[in-house]
C-alpha cells in the first residue's frame, strides 16, 4: 500500500514533466483521444418568460416549453410564467431554439430562437 | 534504456491498475455496414440499446472513488449517434463528473447534432476515414458517406471549444497508395491529428483477407507515419494495437501499452464488463446486472494484468516478449492464447 502511495506520487511527478507525460496520453486502440480539465467549463441556462393568447393578451397555463439541445421540459402556470433551465458545457452565445407546444392542442405550436433577454421572454400563441 | 523505463512504468501501472477509460457500447445498431468493421454491428440489433439509468447505475461507484473529471468515458457503438437521447446521456455524465467523447462514422452528424453534443460537453470525438471517396464509400458500402464523414471532419476541425479529436484510418491495401492524397486533403480541411490502424482479423474482417497488410506494405504504412511525423503539418500516428519494434517510438509518442483491463474498462451492450470492445467477448470479467462494477476491477481481470498466458505459439520463444506482453488484447481469443497476427514479425 505504501509502496503504491510512493509510486503515485512520483508518477504525478512524472505526468507533470515535459519529458515523460507522454507516458500518460492514453488512449485505446479503438477509443478517442484522451483528454482532463479539473476546471471544465459548464453553466446554468435559465430560460423564463410568460405565455399568452395573442389575440386576448390572455395568460395560457399548460404550455410545453423545450428546446433541442435538451430533454427538460417546462410547463407554463395559471399566469402563463415558466422557467426552463438546463447545463451546458461549451461557450456558445448563438442562442437556444424554444419551441412552445400546448398539450390540449389549442394553439399553433411555435418554434423561436432566443439569442438574448433569457429572462424576458414573451411569447403569444396563435389559437388554432 | 528508455524501453527497460517504460517496462517498470507499465508494471507498476499495471498493480495500480486505476480505471479512467471507460467504453460504453450504447448501442450495436449502426448506419452503414462497413467491410472491415471489427465490432460485427448491424442495422437493427438483436440486443436493444442499453438504458442509460443502467449504465448510470453501473459507474457510480466509479464517481466515489475517482475525482471528478478524471474518468473518461467513450461512447461507442455500433453508431452511436443513432441514439435519440445521445446529448442527454452526456449532459449526464458531465453532470456525474465524468468526461465523455464519441466514436463515429461520422454519417449522421451535422451542424445540428455537432452543436447539441458541444453544449453537453462532449470533450473529444474520433471519426473515421478510410480513403478517398471512392475507396471510402466502397468500404463503407455505402455512396455519399465519404461527404457526410467530411463534414463532420469539417464541424469538428473547425471548432473551438473541443478540446481535442481525431481522424482515424483504417489502412488496407486498396488505402494505402492514397495516404499522401488524404494527407494533403485533411491539412487542407485543418485537421490536426490523424490515427493509423491496420485491419484486424475480427468482427466482419475475420473472413476478409484482402484487407490486411503484408509485411512490405505495413513497413510502407510506418515509413508514411514517420515521414509524416518529421514534416509535423499534422500529428500522425500508430494506433496502440501492436508492438513494432524499432519503429514503436517513431510512429506514436510512447513505446507500446496495452492497457486494456489495466486502465482500460467498458460496459458491453449486454452489461457484460470487459476491456476494449473488440476484445474477444468470452473475456468478459463479470455483467452490470449481477456484479458491482469496481468489485469486477478490483478483483478480477487476471488475464489482463498477467499476461503470461500468451507467452505461446509464436511467441514462446520470443526475444520480444518482455517488450509486448504478447501484444494487444484484442488478437487474442478464449480459444488459444496465441497471438493472430504480430506485426513486429512482419516488419523484420
Amino acid at each position: 500500500m505504501k509502496n503504491n502511495r510512493t509510486y503515485k506520487w512520483v508518477r504525478g511527478l512524472l505526468a507533470a514533466s515535459a519529458f515523460t507525460s507522454v507516458m500518460f496520453i492514453m488512449q485505446a486502440c479503438y477509443g478517442t483521444p484522451n483528454y482532463r480539465n479539473e476546471e471544465s467549463f459548464s453553466y446554468e441556462v435559465k430560460m423564463s418568460g410568460i405565455v399568452t393568447d395573442s389575440a386576448s393578451a390572455q395568460p395560457l397555463s399548460g404550455i410545453n416549453v423545450s428546446t433541442d439541445i435538451s430533454e427538460e421540459v417546462a410547463v407554463s402556470d395559471e399566469n402563463g410564467q415558466f422557467c426552463l433551465s438546463f447545463m451546458v458545457y461549451s461557450d456558445d452565445d448563438s442562442g437556444y431554439n424554444l419551441n412552445f407546444s400546448d398539450s390540449l392542442d389549442r394553439y399553433a405550436p411555435l418554434d423561436t430562437l432566443i439569442v438574448s433577454d433569457f429572462s424576458d421572454i414573451n411569447i403569444s400563441l396563435a389559437a388554432k | 534504456m528508455l524501453q527497460a523505463f517504460h517496462n517498470y512504468f507499465r508494471k507498476k501501472e499495471t498493480q495500480l491498475h486505476e480505471l479512467n477509460y471507460l467504453f460504453w457500447e450504447c448501442t450495436q445498431r449502426c448506419n452503414l455496414n462497413c467491410r472491415h468493421c471489427g465490432s460485427d454491428c448491424m442495422a437493427s440489433s438483436v440486443l436493444p440499446d442499453m438504458p442509460f439509468n443502467d449504465f448510470l447505475r453501473a459507474i457510480e461507484p466509479l464517481e466515489k472513488r475517482y475525482p471528478r473529471n478524471s474518468v473518461f468515458v467513450v461512447i461507442t457503438g455500433g453508431e452511436p449517434l443513432l441514439r435519440n437521447d445521445l446529448a442527454e446521456c452526456g449532459r449526464e455524465l458531465r453532470r456525474h463528473g465524468f468526461i465523455w467523447s464519441i466514436v463515429t462514422n461520422g454519417y449522421a452528424y451535422d451542424a445540428a447534432m455537432h452543436r447539441k453534443l458541444m453544449l453537453a460537453g462532449m470533450s473529444s470525438i474520433t471519426v473515421s476515414l478510410d480513403g478517398l471517396r471512392e475507396t471510402h464509400d466502397a468500404f463503407r458500402k455505402h455512396v455519399g458517406s465519404f461527404d457526410r464523414a467530411i463534414n463532420a471532419i469539417d464541424l469538428i476541425a473547425n471548432e473551438k471549444n473541443l478540446p481535442t479529436y481525431d481522424i482515424v484510418t483504417c489502412v488496407s491495401p486498396m488505402n494505402l497508395g492514397q495516404l499522401d492524397e488524404m494527407k494533403r486533403m485533411l491539412i487542407e480541411h485543418k485537421v490536426k491529428a490523424w490515427r493509423f490502424f491496420t485491419i484486424a482479423p475480427i468482427g466482419r474482417a475475420a473472413t476478409d483477407k484482402n484487407l490486411q497488410l503484408d509485411g512490405s506494405q505495413l513497413r510502407q504504412l510506418m515509413d508514411f507515419i514517420v515521414a509524416t511525423r518529421k514534416e509535423g503539418k499534422i500529428d500522425a500516428k500508430f494506433s496502440c494495437e501492436a508492438y513494432l519494434g524499432k519503429y514503436d517510438r517513431k510512429v506514436r509518442d510512447w513505446h507500446f501499452f496495452c492497457r486494456a483491463g489495466i486502465n482500460i474498462g467498458s460496459v458491453l451492450i449486454d452489461g457484460s464488463i470487459s476491456a476494449c470492445p473488440n476484445i474477444d467477448r468470452r473475456f468478459a470479467q463479470g455483467n452490470i446486472y449481477s456484479d458491482n462494477l469496481i468489485d469486477v476491477w478490483d478483483n478480477k481481470f487476471e488475464k489482463f494484468r498477467n499476461r503470461e498466458w500468451a507467452r505461446c505459439g509464436v511467441c514462446a520463444n520470443c526475444r520480444e516478449f518482455k517488450n509486448c506482453l504478447g501484444g494487444a488484447m484484442h488478437l487474442h481469443t478464449v480459444d488459444s492464447g496465441e497471438i493472430m497476427e504480430c506485426h513486429w514479425r512482419k516488419l523484420i
